[in-house]
């Protein structure tokens, strides 16, 4: 979608609250977003679930957003990192990450069996990792790792400077490795 | 890592619930706000827990009125003292209003009260500062007239600058609340308006004078409805901030 057509939708949404241009901007970054999160979860329903929050997020504050101030693809990736911070602080989701099932377990990648299950115990491990770290650390790895952004981007979507996302990015990669390596 | 994305049907579904979900509404105008605000609380609880600050400005407002009326009834141009007096002095009801509100409003226990009401504290703010403007342009005008009829002056062009000065004290007021976080701060800077203002009046009236008289009447009313523009232009942000800061 160009951007032209995303700004008019934007303000067709604002000033007149219209359903079609909020179904036509949703649709557009539906996949996207929807993919961001399910990097982080690796479930349909709980990703499903989570990127419809997102969205009713951004439609209730659309009237406070301004163009001026951040590009819309970055405003939404904000909101869904903040979402997502919500839901792995969420006592529901840690419990369940702790004593998910074997036969619940989502088999994510191509290979073997044994070697999905693999990648996804990996997967949670390093989730549960993710989560004992400070929300605003949390949301430069995911943001890094799951939405493949680059430290510009990260550095627009959580207006921070880029130097600082490198730095808390590389130490935080450390204390991971770190603590890898222990266990 | 394979991205098991959900069917086309059911990123429809999805979409179509999010719009059934989210609060679709039209952007709401000045004067719809102003319209349900006023339907829906009424002056008595939109000043509720006020009525002491206003009955203190209002005796203060006729205290100064009429001292500066006797004062300027004995002077010996009253015409040229009357418009620096106007000037200088509109602003103060307004001002005053607003600081004595804000202060209230801290000390109060007003907010556990507010916050189990339909509206927030921040639409109260914002149609409360439209009301007391209001009151305060009445009272102005109302005060500026008596005045020219007691001092024997023509009213429009008293008027015209009284009423420039409170438009431009509002506008200032609206700035300050739209740029600066806390109450306090906007408070601290209007009261740098409005007392230098008075100072200025009272220690160079002569040169306050020849800068009031050097605009023609007509070049005020311009100004008038230029800051009346403007005022109702920063009032419209204003509003749109105090509906929507709380959604997010």
């Amino acid at each position: 979608m160009s951007i032209d057509k995303e700004a008019s939708l934007i303000k067709r949404i604002q000033r007149q609250g219209d359903r079609r241009a909020a179904e036509a901007l949703i649709s557009a970054h539906y996949r996207e977003t929807y993919a961001f999160v399910y990097r982080q979860t690796g479930d349909l329903e709980t990703a499903m679930d989570l990127t419809q929050e997102v969205f009713l997020a951004v439609l209730q504050s659309i009237h406070r957003y301004d163009p001026k101030q951040a590009g819309f693809r970055t405003w939404l990736y904000r909101i869904a990192a903040h979402k997502l911070a919500d839901l792995f602080r969420s006592p529901e989701y840690r419990f369940r990450q702790k004593t998910v099932p074997l036969e619940e377990l989502t088999l994510l990648g191509d290979g073997s069996p044994e070697e999905q299950w693999m990648e996804a115990d990996q997967l949670r491990q390093l989730q549960l990792r993710i989560t004992e770290l400070p929300d605003e650390i949390q949301s430069i790895l995911r943001l890094r790792f799951y939405g493949e952004k680059s430290f510009r981007e990260i550095a627009e979507i959580l207006s921070l400077p880029e130097g600082t996302v490198k730095t808390r990015y590389y130490a935080a990669i450390r204390t991971l490795r770190k603590e890898a390596d222990e266990a | 890592m394979t991205i098991q994305y959900p069917s086309e049907e059911q990123i429809r579904a999805s979409v179509r619930e999010i719009c059934r979900q989210a609060p679709l509404t039209e952007r709401p105008t000045i004067l719809s706000f102003l319209r349900d605000m006023s339907r829906n609380l009424g002056l008595r609880q939109i000043f509720s827990g006020t009525w002491d600050v206003i009955v203190i400005c209002c005796t203060l407002f006729a205290v100064v009125g009429v001292v500066g009326a006797v004062e300027l009834r004995t002077t010996v141009d009253p015409r040229q003292k009357a418009s620096v007096f106007l000037f200088a002095f509109s602003p103060v009801f307004l001002f005053l209003l607003f600081s004595l509100s804000v202060w209230k409003e801290a000390e109060g226990p007003v907010w556990p009260i507010k916050m189990t009401c339909r509206y927030t504290v921040r639409h109260l703010m914002a149609f409360r500062v439209f009301c007391i403007t209001c009151l305060s342009f009445a009272a102005v005008g109302f005060y500026t007239l008596v005045l020219s009829c007691v001092l024997r002056l023509r009213g429009l062009p008293l008027l015209c600058v009284s009423l420039s000065s409170l438009f431009l004290y509002s506008l200032i007021q609206i700035q300050a609340a739209l740029s600066v976080r806390s109450n306090w701060a906007a408070c601290g800077l209007l009261a740098l308006w409005v007392f230098g203002n008075c100072a200025a009046a009272l220690l160079w009236p002569r040169f306050y004078w020849e800068l009031l008289q050097a605009v023609p009447t007509l070049a005020w009313v311009v100004v008038d409805a230029l800051l009346a523009f403007l005022f109702c232009n920063r009032y419209g942000i204003y509003v749109r901030r105090a509906c929507y800061a709380e959604s997010m």
